[in-house]
């Protein structure tokens, strides 16, 4: 299909031109170590005064901090450099060219860009939450590696219609780099698990930046902790926001062109 | 045969917030904003055949552009209707879309840290290419431009002349039938304007194609255009022939003299608009000219004279000038 | 010097006139920064709920009392980055400033704090609506509050300096980039950034007052929230000026050296 192929070809031109520059991948590599380590010794400090957090053990948020990891990987691998270039696209006027293209827009600026080393978080991710999984005692079956990728897929998915809907309002209002910021720093929430927050705040991390699908719902399905309610939710909220963010965006487009909206 | 371009009373006006100086005008801004309509295109038309080169000239905010997006899709017209290649733009249509090409001086749309070779990649996913007739194209253009060594480098690493030429390569590498060609060559210097000039006459006698091209510069309308259209305030001020447009317009014309006393005072023909060692360049009206043109002849000892149209921009201004009065009309 | 400071106190004029225009988009940035205090904050007074209403000497009130203050402490002491600075250079900014008769530390000191001028007004509101959502438990120690203002003021200074330190190293390489970063995951948890220091094992303790994180970031919380005996405050002053001395210095080693490597590399 026509869309397949232009998205594949995207993905393959930025992966082949990325594997150039080898220093990259040692400095990413370097930057994720680090952050991992961060997030480890938070844990360790953390584990020194308590046994569980709210019913979570170490392990057990071991694995959060795994999804975190694997999750900001595939964020800064496929969806911000897209969504920025949104931004600088509608300043810049480069966005024209795009609309230009006889292939659907949304497509278009989704795929332009892809940083192939990010994906060393995605790595270290998984590497961290298998080791937890396995150190929990438990074995990684089929069927709870589909649950976990499911659950992982609707998270992605209603982050990027997250940030497709942030980067959509900047037809309206053009400096809006502060809003990305800020929704990057409520990210930061998803390091330990929604359920320690007070009511209006897991609302707000379940909502407004959808950590809770994000983060925690893939880690509660590692954890056997996942309800039925969780995953229905998070299918139809991912359902929901991809729809909401399309029609969204064909708003923005409407508004850019100067339609009669 | 069915015409390339129609357009019937094609108008965009946009709505604009003011707002003027001062603290008490920010705060009723709060309040309530004050909007004025300003109508960037009134209601114009005109017809292209397939195969056309036609020149848009008009100063800044005259309506060139605002035409050239509503032409390609990227506006929504306010008023009136056009019809490009039997397709209504602002549908954009894929159908429409991968008959059409726009270029952009100085805005680039090749992706900036690849080579160019791989945008054209890109381009032949998205434009659906067939393999073969796509490697065809691309031979004939890396020669046609000399490209052979600057396809292979990324984009960022290129000069400003080099980067409009694969970008105007890669902006026809789908080989489109009409060409929207915006101040395609702002910034360039002589020698690639002439370049990219020579390449877009190519492939307009090579395809047939219909090329509409807004420019600053005379040179590219003179060198590409039989056809101009002249817009201003939104409004065609003349829609035909260069050559007729000279002539239209044309009230005073040039005498370039060459006397053989240089430092005679020759202001009694005429506006001495020039003068430079050897020669005088005289502004004098047309229907002054003959009478002119013998009385020097008669009275002056001359090595050489020639009568001259005027430099086009001065037409133009000309023509500006006339609309200015028509404006808010 | 006069000249010096009047400069200084222009571009800090300045700055709080051109950050006013943007408070909108500053109250979003401070929302991260409240955003990770607020994370902390839950984290900690959870495990003290958890082990009966205490933390090494932190209740669930002083837990919230310390990351509410923790807010604005922050807002003083955050500087701007080493990748800040390479765009600065890239737009050609930097250019603009050596030919400037005043040494571009002063011009950013003053930028700076205008800047931060205008969000901490706009911070102060914030502080109130976390207090609501975390009441806090304060013990006001009067003369810990004079204190404070010094050393604020020094843990600005401190901080400030050894990042203009660390940023002006970046001439040399960008590679120098992952050394940075372990600098800053060491603050992180040094400084009394991710928990109030107490919590910390006793070696780690002694490390951080060892360091200087400690008296970037620490100190003047401590200070604040009355938790320090005029003794320590003091140590602590000297401290500061210690640290601040070896930072200072280290900027003049660094400046000419710094500037002919730019200049040698094209700027």
């Amino acid at each position: 299909m026509h869309v397949l192929r232009v998205g594949w070809t995207y993905l393959r031109l930025s992966a082949l031109n990325e594997l150039q520059y080898r220093a990259n991948l040692v400095v990413q590599f370097f930057t994720s170590i680090l952050a991992l380590a961060n997030g480890v010794a938070g844990l360790a400090l953390v584990f020194l005064h308590t046994e569980s957090l709210q019913g979570w053990g170490p392990m057990e948020l071991l694995v959060v901090v795994g999804v975190y990891t694997l999750i900001g990987g595939l964020i800064r691998a496929f969806i911000q450099p897209n969504m920025w270039r949104i931004m600088d696209g509608v300043q810049e006027g480069t966005l024209d060219y795009t609309l230009t293209k006889p292939a659907d827009s949304q497509l278009l600026v989704s795929v332009t860009e892809f940083q192939l080393w990010k994906l060393v978080d995605v790595l270290l991710g998984t590497g961290v939450l298998v080791f937890a999984v396995l150190k929990l005692g438990g074995t990684i079956g089929v069927a709870q590696a589909g649950l976990f990728a499911l659950v992982l897929l609707c998270g992605g998915l209603i982050l990027y219609s997250l940030w497709l809907a942030v980067a959509t309002a900047s037809f309206w209002v053009v400096r809006i780099w502060s809003l990305f910021e800020m929704f990057e720093s409520m990210y930061q929430a998803g390091r330990w698990p929604v359920g320690i927050y007070p009511e209006w705040l897991r609302l707000a991390l379940t909502f407004i930046v959808p950590v809770a699908f994000a983060v925690t719902a893939p880690a509660e399905a590692l954890t056997a902790r996942l309800t039925p309610q969780t995953l229905v939710l998070a299918l139809a909220v991912a359902a929901g926001s991809l729809t909401a963010s399309r029609l969204f965006w064909k708003v923005g487009l409407r508004h850019y062109s100067g339609a009669s909206a | 045969m069915e015409l390339a371009i129609e357009v019937k009373e094609l108008s965009k006006t946009y709505r604009v917030s003011e707002r003027s100086a001062g603290l008490v005008a920010a705060l009723k801004g709060l309040v309530r904003r004050q909007k004025k309509d300003v109508r960037a295109v009134r209601s114009i038309n005109f017809q292209v055949e397939p195969g056309e080169v036609v020149g848009f000239l008009g100063p800044n905010g005259a309506g060139k552009t605002t035409t050239l997006k509503m032409l390609s899709g990227l506006l929504y017209p306010t008023g009136g209707e056009a019809r490009v290649l039997g397709h209504l733009p602002h549908k954009r249509e894929n159908d429409y879309l991968r008959q059409i090409t726009l270029v952009t001086g100085q805005r680039n749309q090749l992706v900036w840290d690849i080579p160019a070779i791989d945008s054209y990649e890109l381009f032949k996913a998205v434009y659906d290419l067939e393999p073969q007739a796509f490697k065809r194209t691309m031979d004939e253009f890396v020669e046609l431009l000399e490209l052979q060594e600057l396809i292979k480098k990324p984009v960022r690493n290129l000069s400003l002349g080099e980067r409009m030429k694969v970008e105007i390569a890669g902006a026809l590498m789908h080989r489109p039938r009409v060409l929207f060609l915006d101040e395609p060559t702002l910034g360039l210097d002589v020698t690639m304007q002439r370049r990219i000039r020579r390449f877009f006459t190519e492939y307009n006698q090579r395809e047939g194609a219909t090329v509409l091209l807004t420019s600053h510069y005379m040179a590219d309308v003179v060198a590409l255009c039989k056809r101009v259209i002249v817009i201003h305030h939104g409004r065609i001020l003349f829609d035909g022939d260069l050559s007729a447009l000279v002539q239209k317009f044309t009230t005073h014309k040039r005498l370039q003299v060459k006397p053989e006393d240089l430092t005679a005072d020759l202001s009694s023909y005429g506006e001495v608009v020039a003068k430079d060692s050897g020669s005088v360049s005289l502004r004098v009206p047309r229907e002054q000219v003959p009478r002119v043109t013998a009385r020097l002849l008669a009275e002056v000892p001359i090595i050489d004279l020639s009568v001259e149209d005027p430099p086009i921009e001065d037409v133009i201004e000309t023509v500006f000038a006339g609309g200015d009065d028509e404006a808010d009309a | 010097m006069r000249r010096t400071l009047r400069i200084l106190l222009a571009e800090y004029k300045i700055a709080v006139l051109a950050t006013f225009q943007y408070r909108v988009q500053m109250g979003l940035e401070l929302l991260g920064l409240l955003f990770e205090g607020v994370v902390y904050l839950v984290v900690w007074t959870t495990i003290a709920r958890a082990r009966g209403g205490e933390v090494s000497g932190y209740t669930v009130g002083e837990f919230a009392a310390y990351f509410i203050a923790w807010t604005f402490v922050r807002n003083i002491t955050t500087g701007w980055s080493l990748s800040w600075m390479e765009e600065r250079i890239r737009r050609g900014e930097f250019n603009a400033l050596l030919t400037r008769p005043i040494h571009p530390y002063f011009t950013d000191m003053g930028r700076m704090l205008g800047h931060k001028t205008t969000s901490g007004i706009t911070l102060i509101p914030t502080m109130l609506l976390m207090a609501l959502a975390f009441p806090p438990e304060v013990t006001v120690v009067p003369w810990a509050l004079v204190a404070v203002v010094p050393a604020l003021a020094l843990a600005f200074l401190l901080r400030y300096t050894a990042l203009y330190v660390t940023a002006l190293a970046g001439f040399w390489t960008t590679r120098i980039g992952p050394v940075f970063e372990l600098w800053f995951l060491t603050e992180f948890f040094l400084s009394g950034r991710v928990a109030p220091l107490a919590v910390l094992p006793i070696w780690a303790q002694q490390l951080a007052s060892a360091l200087p994180f400690r008296w970037m970031f620490s100190f003047p919380l401590e200070l604040l929230l009355g938790r320090l005996s005029p003794l320590q405050a003091g140590q602590g002053f000297l401290m500061q000026a210690v640290w601040l001395a070896v930072a200072a210095l280290l900027m003049r080693a660094i400046w000419r050296s710094a500037v002919r490597q730019y200049g040698a590399v094209g700027g």
